[in-house]
């Protein structure tokens, strides 16, 4: 059975049409990435998946489970980290962690849960007075509670520092071993490509493309990945790097190795040899066009091929409102 | 059944928050407070016979009718709308509670803070009422508690509804102001408005009114009120807050408490059931 089964899902509001006939699933035990730009509709589709939004049309079932009409049982299943959430001001952490294990019926310890987050100290700080970081922290811990089905992750990465982003990581990877299903949206493609065995994304409501995070890698041009370290690296490695096929340019500063590669796989490489190398690896990001230009392949097809068609004409229109604001 | 979680973690936080100190100050005030001025009165010298025990209920249940809608309603007017406009409802409604959960555990914790601060501030009342006053009837206090407490409750309810099914907290707000204004005012104006489009103009004024226009007036919730306190320690004499019925209008069904009192009761349950019904389907994201 699929863990999320989509079915010609349709939201409006008012005359805007936030989700056009969406249809896509999730087998269980998958770790699916959804990305698209901020007003996709991906935290629309997650409100319809949790209840807090009703359908306009189509379907939307969690473990066979309507999201209308068996809406709390899908809830009883899934932790959910979504994107917007407010804590609760006067409430201290463990009371935040405790609330979702009553709700749910679990038999977890909070405190556990706040040190497997990383914040066993602010157990109990009101969390009004927490930094954006050590609220994600809380949330996540409270979207572990009872041991879920399914890992809904709204952007998780928000407001997360490096460390925070990679422990993330790790606990996605732990959930995902313990048998969760993971649906991780962000509009973040290193976050995305890190985890995911597969990947959709969403373009102004629709699925635009779909497929594992190779095949999304093959569609990527060249774009710059920079990783941060603690040492500087030796001139040795990078030359070591140039070397690799697909890599095309390689600087670096004091605490940056910059690569500049054509195609997911050879950043991969790189990046899987800069960690090697004992010089600190801390974390990685690739520059954001990354997203724009598996987009723009996604949306309007090779780059080459737009060239060519639009011959000495100026702009073509579709590409620039493609590149305005969604 | 997790309503009753519900209803304890939203206590935690109105307990911590000022706006349920706050509520459960003024009610508290407002009762309390009334009677405890009367006893200081009573034993500062010089002093006379202590006043009627009926006559000082009066005027605490004359002064609720007019405060307690308001301190009801702020203290269950952010119940949900707050949530929503601060995201908490995200954790709310993401775990496994339904609606009728959410809501229901809310309307419990709502009308908890404001029984508890009610029922307290009636201990004190008592104490005064049974202890300084002359000619104490427990039983009829025992009416006026029951009946001030539904009068309470009915006003958490058009707070909690207000909260589920408007779309931000200035809506809400206004809705609670004009909820107030409506009953307090527009109510007596509709009771003219329809003398003034039934009747000859030389006629409008004239006694017996027609029966609707009772019918009408006691639906009010503040009359209602006004209505069961005035028979409880008034024996039904004149009231200046209520249109007191003349001649052949004594005989109106409207006009006996026993429609007061249906009409507190229809007030209490139809009201938190409607802000259910339109908030069970509503988007709230």
């Amino acid at each position: 059975m699929s863990a999320i089964e989509i079915s010609n899902l349709t939201k409006r509001f008012g005359d805007v049409t936030a989700l056009d006939d969406l249809s896509f699933s999730v087998p269980e035990g998958e770790i699916f990435g959804f990305l698209g730009p901020n007003g996709a509709g991906k935290s629309t589709t997650i409100n319809v998946l949790l209840g807090f939004t009703r359908p306009s049309g189509g379907s939307a079932r969690v473990f066979g489970y309507d999201a209308v009409a068996e809406s709390r049982s899908i809830r009883q299943r899934t932790g959910a980290l979504l994107e917007g959430y407010g804590v609760y001001e006067r409430i201290t952490a463990r009371e935040h962690v405790e609330r979702a294990i009553r709700a749910k019926g679990a038999d977890d310890d909070p405190d556990e849960i706040l040190d497997r987050v990383g914040i066993p100290e602010a157990a109990d700080r009101m969390a009004g007075g927490f930094s954006k970081g050590m609220r994600q922290r809380m949330a996540i811990g409270m979207a572990l509670v009872g041991d879920p089905d399914l890992l809904v992750l709204d952007e998780p990465s928000t407001g997360l520092d490096p460390n925070g982003t990679r422990e993330l990581r790790d606990v996605i990877r732990e959930e995902n071993r313990r048998g969760a299903t993971v649906f991780f949206s962000s509009h973040l493609i290193d976050q995305v490509e890190a985890v995911c065995d597969r990947v959709g994304i969403l373009n102004d409501g629709e699925m635009v493309t779909e497929g594992s995070v190779a095949d999304l890698r093959a569609q990527l041009d060249a774009a710059t990945v920079t990783a941060t370290v603690e040492r500087s690296a030796p001139e040795s490695l990078l030359d070591e790097i140039r070397g690799f096929d697909g890599v095309e340019a390689v600087d670096a500063t004091d605490n940056q190795v910059l690569v500049s590669a054509r195609g997911g796989d050879a950043k991969l490489r790189a990046l899987n040899r800069i960690e090697r190398a004992g010089v600190g690896f801390a974390d990685f990001t690739t520059d954001d066009p990354s997203l724009e230009e598996i987009f723009e392949v996604a949306t309007l097809g090779p780059r080459a091929d737009r060239e060519r068609a639009a011959g000495r004409a100026d702009r073509d229109p579709a590409e620039a409102s493609a590149e305005g604001e969604r | 059944m997790t309503w009753k979680t519900v209803m304890r973690d939203d206590l935690l936080g109105v307990r911590r928050s000022r706006l349920g100190q706050g509520v459960a100050a003024t009610v508290f005030a407002f009762t309390a407070g009334v009677a405890i001025l009367v006893a200081l009165a009573q034993f500062t010298p010089p002093s006379g016979e202590a006043p009627p025990f009926d006559t000082i209920m009066l005027l605490v249940g004359s002064i609720l009718s007019v405060i307690l809608p308001f301190i009801a309603m702020l203290g269950s007017y952010g119940a949900i709308i707050q949530e929503r406009e601060s995201g908490s409802i995200r954790f709310l409604l993401g775990l496994p509670n339904s609606r009728l959960d959410a809501y229901l555990g809310k309307y419990c914790s709502r009308s908890l803070l404001l029984v508890a601060a009610t029922l307290l501030g009636f201990l004190v009342v008592a104490a005064v009422g049974f202890g300084v006053l002359r000619e104490p009837e427990p039983l009829a206090f025992l009416l006026f508690v029951v009946a001030t407490l539904a009068f309470g409750l009915l006003f958490v309810g058009v707070g909690l509804a207000l909260s589920a099914v408007l779309d931000s907290e200035t809506q809400v707000t206004t809705g609670i102001i004009s909820t107030y204004v409506l009953l307090r005012g527009g109510w007596p104006v509709a009771q003219w408005g329809g003398l003034w489009l039934t009747r000859p103009e030389s006629e409008q004024a004239l006694r017996p009114y027609p029966e609707w226009y009772f019918y009408l007036g006691r639906l009010d919730p503040l009359n209602a009120y006004v209505k069961t306190v005035n028979v409880l320690f008034n024996g039904d004499q004149f009231n200046p807050l209520i249109t007191n019925p003349q001649g052949a209008e004594i005989a109106y069904l409207a006009v006996s408490e026993w429609y007061a009192v249906a009409a507190l009761a229809v007030w209490v349950v139809i009201v938190p059931v409607v802000g259910y019904l339109l908030f069970r389907d509503k988007d709230v994201l």
